[in-house]
């Protein structure tokens, strides 16, 4: 298993599109930083413009530690496009290219080329997170500096600058996890079609479809849409509340490995069975 | 006693929907044979020989190599087996070596030097660093054939290895083919609509159509079986027309052209007559090839 994903591995580094979604980032974190350089200042007092009756607000408010908490937003709208681009191409593009059925002749079971084609495609999500982090947080503290982090959500809270590291660990480790789901389900998607286009636009499509019945938040959805599971991709700002809830951590964590498991096991079953005529 | 059959198919059927691709297709391949696979565009040649490779799961019958089945998720059999299906297709963006280094890798290959080895037995070596989308078709399907030998195996099958081939390019293929069975004794599946290409090279074939099977067996005694169609272009029709009733042979005319259906063996007999006779023949020509004899049996 391990020789097969760092072959899986050293064709992702090999294929071009593989830079696309680091080069995205880096284009995307440099701008929004830069805006926010120039202009920053007059966005942030129209946002907090009533903060100012009720409380009184001193020292750097953008810093490096607020352009990440903004830019991990980003999460949930970029980053799943960029992850699909390497895993959705990663068996439906090899049956389009006629590769599939060259790496099928070999030795090793659908189930193992299956897998390793499954963690490759987490090293590169969880490789892409990371990029995110340090080109976030480099790229601030060279420009913000750091302090305090303001949070507006369900109320203001103000996070210390020494109390914020282990909140964004812990934060970019949640968002690995909703990345991760994204990587499966684009996966599983690419092992039922044969061109690399359908598990991208399949995947981002069920996204979108999710989010809207997450974002109107309809009576009719009310108790599925904790079980949805891109309405946990934004369960990562659980982790700058005050007082952290750990039981809703623990019950997002527990939903979105389960949907990592049972797309892979759909993935695993449909590709076992699947007849290879490309 | 050991059997000599290194692949035996028996009673295999796929269907996709209502449509029969395969129909109950046995068959046996020996060990050291050329076996040529004919049969017609959409005859179930490809869908056989994919399923032989455990790419497409049959609906019925068996798969045996060496005697053992392939029925099951162990997948060690393909150890035995190398194949080029279709077309040659690599990563285009690697070269020759880094796709040849992947398959080595998957293959569990320990002898480093086997890479260089089948490179120079395809002639590519000189082009390894190459990327694959910049060779030619000749090239590809060098490098396909390089690919099949990597692992040693005992079995290559070939589905239309000559396809985009120019007739220099045909012939290297055929002798590259030749020289793999004879100096590395390895058997060989050969599918081609080159029907020519197979009755150069093969030695045993089956010939399919609409996923059924129509013959298998050694070329040469099925041509021997068959009767030969022979050209006689002569002046002198009606005498030769004659004569060939007189000997029960049938024929039909074509201008100055009489189109005989003769048992080999006789041939010599009826030209013997036709000097005695005095018939003046222009030319002699034999007619019927393996193409004649497949297009025979799948029209």
């Amino acid at each position: 298993m391990i020789q097969l994903t760092l072959i899986e591995l050293f064709k992702i580094i090999k294929r071009p599109r593989t830079y696309i979604g680091f080069l995205a980032i880096f284009l995307t974190v440099g701008a929004m930083q830069l805006a926010m350089y120039f202009e920053g200042e007059e966005l942030i007092a129209l946002a907090i413009q009533n903060l100012e009756n009720d409380f009184r607000l001193e020292g750097k408010i953008i810093n490096t530690n607020l352009m990440t908490y903004i830019l991990l937003n980003s999460l949930i709208i970029h980053i799943p496009i960029l992850i699909c681009l390497v895993t959705g191409d990663s068996l439906a593009g090899e049956a389009s290219s006629g590769t599939l059925r060259l790496i099928l002749q070999r030795p090793y079971s659908r189930t193992q080329i299956y897998l390793s084609k499954a963690l490759s495609g987490y090293i590169y999500t969880t490789s892409l997170i990371i990029f995110l982090a340090l080109m976030t947080y480099v790229l601030g503290y060279f420009l913000f500096g750091t302090g305090d982090l303001i949070v507006l959500r369900r109320g203001v809270t103000v996070i210390s600058s020494n109390d914020v590291v282990w909140r964004f660990l812990l934060a970019f480790c949640s968002g690995t996890l909703s990345m991760l789901v994204v990587a499966s389900l684009s996966m599983m998607i690419s092992s039922f079609v044969n061109n690399a286009i359908g598990p991208i636009v399949g995947t981002i499509a069920i996204i979108i479809g999710l989010n809207i019945i997450f974002t109107l938040g309809a009576p009719l959805f009310k108790d599925i849409i904790p079980y949805i599971f891109t309405s946990h991709f934004v369960k990562w700002q659980y982790f700058f509340d005050f007082n952290i809830e750990l039981d809703k951590i623990k019950l997002s964590v527990f939903v979105q490995l389960a949907y990592v498991f049972i797309f892979n096991i759909i993935g695993i079953i449909h590709f076992n069975r699947k007849d290879i005529l490309s | 006693m050991l059997s000599n059959k290194l692949l035996e198919i028996r009673h295999l059927e796929k269907s996709f929907g209502s449509f029969k691709a395969v129909n109950d297709i046995s068959l046996h391949v020996n060990k050291g044979d050329i076996y040529g696979f004919l049969g017609p565009n959409g005859a179930g040649k490809s869908t056989t020989l994919r399923m032989v490779l455990g790419l497409i799961k049959p609906n019925k019958g068996e798969i045996l190599i060496s005697n053992k089945s392939i029925e099951g998720n162990d997948r060690k059999f393909l150890n035995n087996i190398g194949a080029l299906i279709e077309k040659p297709d690599f990563y285009k963006n690697l070269s020759a070596l880094d796709n040849l280094k992947i398959l080595f890798k998957m293959s569990q290959l320990k002898n480093k030097n086997r890479i260089s080895e089948v490179l120079n037995e395809v002639n590519l070596w000189d082009k390894r660093n190459q990327k694959v989308g910049g060779y030619s078709q000749g090239m590809k399907q060098r490098l396909g054939i390089a690919q099949t030998l990597l692992h040693q195996p005992s079995l290559i099958i070939l589905d239309e290895p000559s396809n985009g081939l120019d007739p220099q390019g045909q012939a290297a293929m055929r002798n590259l083919i030749l020289r793999i069975n004879k100096d590395m004794g390895i058997t060989i599946i050969i599918s081609s609509h080159i029907l020519s290409e197979i009755e150069k090279i093969a030695n045993r074939m089956v010939v399919i159509n609409k996923g059924q099977k129509i013959l298998e067996g050694n070329v040469k005694e099925l041509m021997a079986k068959e009767l030969l169609k022979v050209n006689f272009k002569t002046e002198s029709v009606e005498d030769l027309k004659d004569l060939l009733s007189n000997k029960k042979i049938d024929f039909e005319v074509r201008n100055n052209n009489i189109i005989a259906l003769i048992n080999e063996e006789n041939i010599p007999l009826v030209i013997e007559d036709i000097v005695k006779n005095n018939i003046s023949i222009q030319e002699v020509r034999q007619m019927r090839t393996l193409e004649e004899l497949f297009l025979g049996l799948t029209q």
